[in-house]
């Protein structure tokens, strides 16, 4: 095998283990009450760890957004649940969008990008939600600028520390 | 492939910023919603039809829509679900409502409970109309 052939064996194999921790991280966060913090609806978010880890590792957007489809279109298969499937495609888009926009900003760390994801994934679910079921679900604005504030950080927290092997670019 | 610039390891002071500006457009857009006059009814949406129900009477309303069932409780001038078969719940634990703009939504079940209304509206209708 060419070198070149090497290097992207060695990025789909590290990204399937991404996308793995990704879908486990999901199934985990579906026991975990809602009640931390007393938001309807609003999830600590942790496969946007997976996510974030993906983009920065590989420095491609690209790899970040199949990603993202990937766990939604799996996670599907496994649930089944339709509605889910809008919602998560439309979070996880808005999240990709958000990486293209603020993911290279140096001056933020990633409580900041993370912060930001968590509202685009947020907002994203939102207007899923408003496709379904009209412009009442507008009353969860401020539920969503709170909760992205907080798990934003929380998972924010959790990239800074983790080691630089993970989301380091090699 | 663009080379990208990493984010820092440590909490910046945009990061502060970022953090804080969402908390305030929290509380902000929650403004809107808290200190506003208690409404007068509420309108139930299902699937693609709603009904209107006033708040000042107290009533037990059950809901059928997509395959889902929903107790709606109108109490003390505020509405709240009360029971839902859904598989996620947030509409039951969302609490009570009882300000213009406020809503309940069940996903699952396509079903928006939002008050509308407000006491003066009303006190200038029943002044002002001609029947």
């Amino acid at each position: 095998m060419k070198p070149a052939s090497d290097k992207r064996v060695v990025r789909v194999a590290e990204n399937a283990v991404f996308l793995s921790v990704a879908l486990i991280l999901s199934f985990v966060e579906s026991f975990l009450p809602a009640a931390i913090l007393p938001l309807p609806g609003f999830k600590i978010g942790l496969a946007n760890l997976a996510i974030l880890s993906v983009y920065y590792r590989t420095e491609r957007l690209a790899d970040a957004a199949v990603i993202s489809l990937c766990r939604c279109l799996i996670t599907f298969l496994l649930f089944g649940n339709v509605t889910s499937l809008l919602f998560s495609i439309c979070g996880g888009a808005m999240v990709i969008g958000m990486l293209s926009l603020a993911g290279r900003m140096r001056r933020l760390s990633f409580i900041g990008v993370s912060v930001l994801c968590a509202a685009a994934h947020n907002a994203g679910q939102l207007l899923a939600a408003v496709l379904l079921t009209g412009m009442a679900v507008l009353a969860y604005m401020p539920a969503l600028f709170a909760a992205s504030a907080f798990y934003g950080t929380v998972n924010g927290v959790i990239l800074n520390l983790m080691p630089e092997i993970i989301t380091k670019h090699k | 492939m663009a080379v990208i610039r990493h984010p820092s390891r440590k909490l910046t002071f945009s990061d502060v910023f970022v953090i804080v500006l969402f908390l305030l457009a929290a509380v902000i857009s929650a403004c809107f919603s808290l200190f506003r006059d208690d409404g007068t009814s509420c309108i139930i949406t299902y699937g693609s039809a709603s009904e209107t129900f006033s708040l000042s009477e107290d009533r037990v309303i059950s809901v059928l829509s997509n395959g889902h069932a929903l107790t709606v409780t109108i109490k003390n001038g505020a509405v709240s679900v009360t029971e839902s078969d859904c598989p996620d719940s947030v509409c039951v634990n969302s609490g009570s409502v009882s300000r213009p703009g406020q809503a309940v939504v069940c996903v699952p079940a396509q079903v928006t409970v939002r008050v509308e209304g407000s006491r003066t509206d009303n006190a200038d209708a029943i002044a002002g109309g001609v029947s």
